[in-house]
């Protein structure tokens, strides 16, 4: 029993094994890719076009090579966890380092406008005090034209932000815009030979023929011809 | 210079790999070959080594329809990344090297 078992076995394996293997071989390149577009998104989603095109031109320069692909493509999956994280704390200290200098740039910003808002008051005092004017009048003047140039500088720093805002939303409208231009030619130039012949022929300078003359080049049909429908014995 | 990532055999296979040709440009799957590592493993490997400021990496300037296949993502030794890949590999070999042991004139004979 056992021996028609063992017998049973090897022949199911030496029949199944060479169908599993082409089996595996055929479909290794999708799997390959499907396993990156996979890998890919473990990583955090700034990092994840580049090491998309990046692998994928890998298994791509593997041609060929179909379980090598998926191999290797098995190899980046096990290893996009740990790049994800290694990503990951790159951007936070990136992020931090980022916030300080903005930080840093907000305080310059808060203590030359207090500079320059004390150095207008202040000027502002000793001329009022030097035309012998009252005490409360030189102290008025100075707290109203301190309070002006600092109005002014205000007003002038939420233009300058105005202008930034404005800029970058040009700037990433014509990027968007670039990249949809870009997306629909690759889409036009995807379609298949038959769309491509049909435009030639919708551009051409010659008439369009009705399909009964196109399917049949060599025989030529009358306009006015009647289309007998008569079945054939 | 500290060790600004942890050093490991495939860490130094990597370094290995990018030490013979210091100024040249090297993409995966040629690193990969040249360290004789599997295909893919190399890449954390890279990335910590680029997030420490040990190589850096940039797109090949290809048109790829006339290449006729995709650009690649090139990586090279910072000048930080040489001295430390020098160093590093230079220890490594020297600790595997072996040892030469003098014999003194009592040893032969026992």
């Amino acid at each position: 029993m056992s021996t028609v078992l063992i017998v049973l076995l090897f022949l199911l394996n030496t029949l199944l094994m060479p169908l599993v293997v082409e089996l595996i071989k055929e479909r290794a390149v999708g799997l390959a890719q499907r396993v990156i577009r996979f890998a890919v998104r473990l990583l955090p989603r700034a990092h994840r076009d580049r090491y998309s095109e990046e692998w994928t031109a890998e298994l791509d320069e593997m041609e060929r090579q179909n379980v090598s692909q998926l191999v290797s493509s098995l190899w980046i999956l096990l290893s996009a966890p740990s790049m994800g994280r290694v990503l990951r704390v790159q951007d936070r200290r990136q992020l931090l380092v980022k916030g300080g200098h903005e930080r840093l740039t907000g305080g310059v910003k808060v203590v030359r406008k207090i500079l320059i808002t004390s150095l207008v008051g202040g000027m502002t005092y000793y001329v009022t005090d030097l035309s012998n004017q009252p005490q409360i009048w030189a102290i008025t003047f100075a707290v109203f034209i301190g309070g002006i140039s600092l109005i002014t500088q205000f007003i002038s720093d939420f233009e300058k932000r105005l202008e930034n805002v404005e800029e970058k939303q040009a700037a990433q409208l014509t990027e968007n815009l670039t990249e949809i231009r870009l997306l629909i030619k690759e889409e036009f130039a995807g379609t298949n030979d038959f769309m491509e012949r049909f435009r030639t022929a919708e551009v051409s300078a010659l008439q369009p023929l009705s399909l009964d003359h196109a399917d049949r080049p060599g025989k030529q049909t009358p306009p006015d011809a009647e289309v007998s429908h008569t079945p054939t014995t | 210079m500290g060790k600004p990532i942890r050093l490991t055999f495939q860490t130094l296979q990597v370094l290995r790999a990018l030490l013979n040709d210091p100024a040249g440009e090297h993409y995966g799957l040629e690193i990969s070959k040249e360290a004789g590592l599997p295909t893919g493993s190399i890449y954390p490997i890279l990335t910590r080594m680029e997030v420490s400021g040990l190589v850096t990496s940039a797109w090949e300037d290809i048109d790829e329809t006339v290449a006729k296949r995709r650009r690649r993502r090139y990586y090279r030794l910072t000048s930080d990344g040489l001295e430390f890949a020098r160093d590093e590999v230079g220890k490594a070999a020297r600790s595997l090297a072996p040892t030469r042991h003098r014999l003194r004139p009592g040893e032969a004979s026992a």
